[in-house]
C-alpha cells in the first residue's frame, strides 16, 4: 500500500480518532480513579488519624513514646500511609516516621482544633501527600498528622491509564488491521486501474498499440465486484475498449492514408515524369513550331507582300486595258460588227471582274498590312453605319435587318465595320428567290467556360450571331466558305469574288477570335463570331 | 585481643555436630527415666524469637550462641534435675509481625516454659500484649535484648523480667557524661521505630533534666544495610552544630553512619547504645578501615549493660572458655544466611549471663518446673552474683535485675573501659 495517500489518509484519520478516543476515555478513567482514590484516601486517612488521636491519649498519659512509635509504625504499614507525625501543642514532635528528618513543611504546618482537617501537601524530596490532621484530646496533648501518599493515587491513575492503553492497543491494532485490509480492497484495485491507465497513456503517447490492454484479467475480476470500485473498473474497462477500438480505427485510417499517399506519390512521380517528357516534347515541338511559324510567317509575309505587290502592280496594266478598252469602244465601236462589239464588251467585263478580284485580294492583304491599332469601339455605332451603307440593298431586296444590342470592345474599327458589312451583306445577298431576307443580329457575353474553347485563355468574350433565312449551305462545305476565292454558287446566280468570308475570317483571327457557321440548307444560315472584349497590352498585334 | 574469626556456613556437618553434641547425653538421661515419659516431654523448652536473618541477624545469632554456650555446659553436666534445657528458636528478622506470629506459635504450639532472648524493641513492644492475653498461662518474657520502657512499665511490665539496664539509664548515663565534659549540643541519629523512639525519649528526658533540648535529629529506616549512603543524615546533624551524637541503631546502619561521618571529615564523638552489637560494629569498622586505609574507630563511645567480655572477670573467663569449648552453632531448622560467627562479643556475653541467671531461676523452681512457679522463682533472686563483680536482684515490682552501665571506647582495635571522659572535652 506504499505511495497510497488514500490509505495513509484513512489510517491517519483512524489513528487520530483512536488517539482522541483513547485520550478521552483514559482521561475520564484517570479522573475517576483520581477522585475516587482521593476520596477513599481522605476518609482512610481521617479514620486513621482519629484512631491514633484517640489511642494516643492513654499512651501519652501512661506510656512512653516508643509505644506510640510502635503504634504509628504499625499504621505506616497500611497501604497508602506515607507518614505519621505526632506533635505536642508546642510543636515538639512526639513521634514520627520520617527519615532522615521531619520536613520543614510539616513542622511549620499550623495546628487544628475540633474536627480532622485535610490538606494537600507537597514536600520536595518526599513527595505529594494528603495530610489529615486530627487533634489529640481537643489539641491539649497535641495532634496527629497522617500523610496519605498521593503517589499511590498517581500510580493507580497510571495503572488505570496503562490498563486502558493495554485494552485499547489491541483494539487499535485490530481496527488498523481491518482498515488496512479494507484499504487494500480499495487501494489495490485503484492502483491496478491507475497502472493500467498509465500504461494506456504511455502506449497512446508512444503509439505502441492498446489492443491487448483490455485483456487484463485482474481488472475483469475487479469489475466483477458489486460495489463502486466494481463500477469504476467496469466503466474503466469499457473506456479502454473504446480507446482501443478508436485507436484501431485511427490506425486503419492512418495506414490507409499512408498507402494512399504512397500510391499518389508514385502516381505523381510517374505523372511528373511523363509531364517532364511531354514538356520536353512540347518544348521541342514548340521550338519546331516556332521555327515553322517563323518560317510560315516569313513565307506568308513574302506571300502577302507578293500578293499586294502583284495585285497593286496588276492594277496598272489592268487600268490600261480598261482605259484602252474604253477608248477602243469609243473610237472603233461603231466600226465593229456585233461580234466585235460583243468581244469588246466581254473583254470589258473580264477586266472589270479582274479589277474586282484584285481589289478584293488587296483588301485581304490589307487586313494585316494596313492594320490599325485596337481601340475601344461601340459596336452598335459601327452597326448603325453599316446599316446606313446597306440601306439601298435592303430596300432593293425588301429585306429587314433586326439589330440587337451590341457590346463595346477593343478592336480595329475599320475592320470591324468591314466584318459586319460582309456578314450582313452576305445575309442580304444569299436570300432565297422570292423570299425577302430577314437578318437578325444578336450578341451575348459568354461565360468563361464557353469562351475558353475557342478564344484566348480566360478573356471575357462576346458572341455575335448573324442569322438569316436565306439559302444556307451544306455544312460539309463549312471549310470552303472561309477559303479565298472559293464559291459555292455560280457567278451567274450570285455575284461576288468569293473573298468576303475569307476576309472576315482573317479579321476575326487578327482580333484573336473565331468564326464559324451552321446552316440548314434552303432555310437558314447563322454565322457565329466570338471576339474577346479586351486585348492584353502588347497583344494587339498583327497575326 | 585474640581475634579469631570463623566464617560459618550452613552445612549438614555443623548441624550434625550440634545435634550430636546435645543428643547422646539426652538419650542416656532418658534411658534412666521411666519410659512413660517421652524424652521430649522431659526437656525444658524455652521459646526464642530473634533476628537470625537480615542486617540485624548478628545480634540474634550471638545472643543465641552465648546462651547456648552456657546451656550446653549445664546440659552436659546433667541438666537441671536430669532435664536438659532446649531452646526453640524462630527467626523474626527483627520485624514485629513475624515476632508476633512466632510468639503465638511458641505459646500455643510449642508449649514453652517461658519466652527468652527476644531481640529488639519494635518486636518486643509488639508481643507484650500477647503475654497479657495469655496471662492465665502465666507466660513470661525473660531477659529481652532491649532496654526499652514498655516491658518495664505498666501495663505489660509485670509479664517481663529484664536483666539489663534500661535505655533510659544508658542514655541518661551518656547525656550526663557528655554534659559534664561540656558537650551540651547533643544530637541523635536514630532508627525510626519503637527502639529509636525509646532512645530518643531517653535522650530527651535526660537533656530536659539539664534544661536542654535535643540539638538535632536524623532518622533512618530499620534494616538499612551497611552499604547504604547515610550522608544526608550526616549533613542534617552537622547543620545542627552538634558536638556529640548518640546513635540508636544496630551495627550495620550505625557502622554506615560512623563511616559517613568520618568520611565527611567530622570528628564529633559518637556514642552507641548496647543494642548496637558493639563487637560486630567494631569488626565492620576495622574491616572497612583496613580496606580503605583509614581509621574509623576514633572518638567512638559505647554504653554497655555487661562488662567487657575479655576482662579478667570470672564470668568473662567462663564465657570465653565455654565458647571455645562448645563453639555453639545455630539450630538446623532456622534459615541460614552467611554470617561471620564471633568467638566473643558483648551480645554473646549478655546471652551467656542471661543463661546463667535463667538456669539459676529454673533451678530455684526445684522439682516443680512450671510457668506458674516462675514468678516466685525469679523474685526470689536477691543479690545473686553472676561473676561480673555485681549482683542481680529481683523482687515484687522489681523486674530489672541490673542497673549497671559500662562505658567503653576503642583503643588499638579493641574495646576498653573509658578511664577518663575529659579526653573528649571540646
Amino acid at each position: 500500500m506504499k505511495n497510497s495517500s488514500l490509505a495513509r489518509k484513512t489510517l491517519l484519520v483512524l489513528t487520530t480518532v483512536f488517539v482522541l478516543l483513547a485520550i478521552a476515555t483514559t482521561a475520564s478513567s484517570a479522573w475517576r480513579t483520581r477522585s475516587n482514590l482521593t476520596a477513599e484516601y481522605a476518609s482512610k486517612g481521617t479514620a486513621l488519624a482519629n484512631n491514633i488521636a484517640s489511642s494516643s491519649v492513654e499512651l501519652f498519659l501512661f506510656r512512653d513514646s516508643s509505644t506510640i512509635q510502635a503504634m504509628i509504625d504499625e499504621i505506616l504499614s497500611i497501604r497508602g500511609v506515607a507518614y505519621v507525625y505526632v506533635v505536642d501543642p508546642q510543636g515538639e514532635a512526639l513521634a514520627h516516621t520520617f527519615s532522615p528528618a521531619i520536613p520543614d513543611e510539616l513542622r511549620t504546618l499550623e495546628g487544628v482544633e475540633g474536627e480532622a482537617k485535610i490538606r494537600e501537601l507537597s514536600i520536595p524530596g518526599f513527595g505529594e501527600f494528603l495530610d489529615v490532621s486530627s487533634p489529640i484530646l481537643a489539641g491539649k496533648i497535641g495532634r496527629v498528622h497522617v500523610g496519605m501518599d498521593r503517589k499511590l493515587i498517581r500510580d493507580a491513575i497510571w495503572s488505570a491509564v496503562a490498563k486502558q492503553a493495554l485494552l485499547l492497543t489491541p483494539i487499535y491494532l485490530l481496527s488498523l488491521l481491518a482498515a488496512y485490509a479494507a484499504m487494500q480492497r480499495i487501494v489495490h484495485p485503484l492502483n491496478r486501474l491507475t497502472a493500467t491507465a498509465n500504461e494506456v497513456t504511455h502506449r497512446v503517447s508512444t503509439s505502441t498499440g492498446t489492443d491487448d490492454i483490455d485483456s487484463d484479467d485482474e481488472i475483469r475480476i475487479i469489475s466483477g465486484r458489486r460495489d463502486e470500485i466494481g463500477q469504476l473498473a467496469g466503466a474503466f474497462q469499457e473506456m479502454i475498449c473504446k480507446v482501443a477500438s478508436r485507436e484501431a480505427d485511427l490506425r486503419t485510417a492512418h495506414d490507409y492514408l499512408e498507402t494512399r499517399v504512397v500510391q499518389r506519390t508514385a502516381e505523381l512521380e510517374r505523372a511528373n515524369a511523363s509531364l517532364h517528357r511531354e514538356i520536353e516534347v512540347r518544348e521541342r515541338t514548340e521550338l519546331a513550331l516556332t521555327r515553322t511559324a517563323r518560317e510560315l510567317g516569313h513565307s506568308n509575309t513574302e506571300l502577302e507582300r507578293f500578293a499586294y505587290i502583284a495585285s497593286h502592280d496588276l492594277q496598272e496594266p489592268l487600268r490600261k486595258i480598261q482605259s484602252f478598252g474604253d477608248l477602243l469602244a469609243v473610237s472603233a465601236g461603231p466600226a465593229l460588227n456585233d461580234t466585235g462589239r460583243l468581244y469588246l464588251e466581254r473583254m470589258k467585263d473580264a477586266s472589270g471582274r479582274m479589277r474586282q478580284l484584285i481589289d478584293d485580294l488587296l483588301n485581304l492583304a490589307r487586313v494585316t498590312s494596313k492594320a490599325k491599332p485596337f481601340v475601344e469601339v461601340d459596336l452598335a455605332r459601327i452597326a448603325r453605319e453599316v446599316l446606313s451603307d446597306l440601306e439601298g440593298r435592303i430596300k432593293l431586296t425588301a429585306g429587314h435587318v433586326d439589330m440587337g444590342e451590341l457590346p463595346t470592345l477593343e478592336c480595329d474599327p475599320t475592320q470591324m465595320r468591314q466584318l459586319l458589312q460582309n456578314l450582313i451583306g452576305n445575309a442580304l445577298k444569299f436570300h432565297r428567290p422570292g423570299v425577302p431576307p430577314i437578318v437578325r443580329v444578336r450578341s451575348r457575353l459568354l461565360a468563361v467556360d464557353d469562351a475558353s474553347e475557342n478564344c484566348s485563355l480566360g478573356e471575357p468574350t462576346c458572341e455575335i450571331e448573324v442569322r438569316d433565312n436565306g439559302i444556307g449551305f451544306d455544312e460539309k462545305d463549312l471549310d470552303r466558305i472561309f477559303t479565298p476565292f472559293q464559291r459555292l454558287h455560280d457567278r451567274s446566280e450570285y455575284e461576288g469574288t468569293g473573298m468576303g468570308l475569307a476576309i472576315c475570317r482573317k479579321i476575326v483571327e487578327r482580333h484573336g477570335g473565331t468564326i464559324t457557321a451552321r446552316s440548314t440548307p434552303g432555310q437558314e444560315c447563322t454565322f457565329i463570331v466570338r471576339l474577346p472584349l479586351k486585348h492584353p497590352t502588347g497583344s494587339s498585334s498583327h497575326s | 585481643m585474640n581475634r579469631r574469626h570463623f566464617l560459618m556456613r550452613s552445612s549438614a556437618g555443623s548441624l550434625a555436630a550440634f545435634v550430636s553434641a546435645a543428643g547422646p547425653d539426652r538419650r542416656s538421661t532418658a534411658a534412666d527415666t521411666p519410659p512413660a515419659a517421652p524424652a521430649e516431654k522431659r526437656d525444658i523448652v524455652l521459646g526464642m524469637s530473634a533476628a537470625f536473618t537480615g542486617p540485624t541477624r548478628g545480634l540474634g545469632i550471638e545472643l543465641y550462641r552465648g546462651t547456648m554456650a552456657y546451656l550446653e555446659h549445664v546440659n552436659r553436666s546433667g541438666g537441671i534435675g536430669g532435664r536438659k534445657i532446649a531452646i526453640k528458636a524462630y527467626d523474626d528478622g527483627y520485624n514485629p509481625r513475624p515476632a508476633i506470629e512466632n510468639t503465638i506459635r511458641l505459646i500455643e504450639k510449642d508449649d514453652v516454659l517461658l519466652l527468652y532472648g527476644y531481640v529488639g524493641t519494635p518486636t518486643v513492644t509488639r508481643i507484650l500484649p500477647l503475654l497479657k492475653l495469655h496471662s492465665h498461662l502465666s507466660m513470661h518474657l525473660l531477659f529481652p535484648f532491649t532496654g526499652a520502657q514498655p516491658q518495664r512499665e505498666p501495663p505489660y511490665g509485670e509479664y517481663a523480667y529484664n536483666l539489663r539496664a534500661s535505655y533510659r539509664q544508658e542514655t541518661a548515663g551518656l547525656v550526663d557524661r557528655f554534659w559534664e565534659i561540656g558537650r551540651k549540643r547533643i544530637a541523635i541519629f536514630y532508627q525510626i521505630d519503637a527502639y529509636g523512639r525509646s532512645i530518643w525519649e531517653g535522650v530527651r528526658i535526660a537533656l530536659a533534666r539539664h534544661g536542654a533540648k535535643i540539638a538535632g535529629e536524623a532518622t533512618f529506616k530499620r534494616g538499612t544495610p551497611f552499604e547504604h549512603d547515610l550522608s544526608p543524615q550526616v549533613e542534617i546533624l552537622r547543620k545542627s552544630q552538634a558536638d556529640a551524637i548518640i546513635c540508636a541503631g544496630t551495627y550495620a546502619n550505625c557502622g554506615a553512619f560512623i563511616r559517613d561521618v568520618k568520611d565527611a571529615g567530622w570528628n564529633v564523638p559518637i556514642a552507641n547504645i548496647s543494642f548496637v552489637g558493639s563487637t560486630r560494629l567494631l569488626d565492620l569498622l576495622i574491616d572497612t578501615g583496613r580496606a580503605r586505609g583509614k581509621d574509623y574507630t576514633r572518638n567512638l563511645i559505647n554504653s554497655e549493660v555487661v562488662p567487657s567480655y575479655d576482662s579478667e572477670l570470672p564470668a568473662a573467663r567462663e564465657y570465653g572458655e565455654m565458647m571455645d569449648r562448645y563453639n555453639p552453632q545455630l539450630p538446623a531448622d532456622l534459615p541460614h544466611e552467611d554470617c561471620k560467627l564471633l568467638p566473643r562479643s558483648f551480645a554473646g556475653f549478655e546471652g551467656f549471663l542471661n543463661a546463667k541467671l535463667l538456669v539459676e531461676i529454673i533451678r530455684r523452681m526445684g522439682k516443680d518446673i512450671g510457668r506458674e512457679h516462675l514468678r516466685k522463682a525469679v523474685e526470689s533472686v536477691d543479690r545473686f552474683p553472676l561473676g561480673t563483680g555485681d549482683t542481680v536482684s529481683f523482687g515484687k515490682g522489681k523486674h530489672q535485675g541490673s542497673d549497671e552501665i559500662y562505658f567503653v571506647t576503642v583503643e588499638d582495635g579493641r574495646f576498653v573501659p573509658i578511664a577518663d571522659w575529659k579526653k573528649w572535652s571540646p
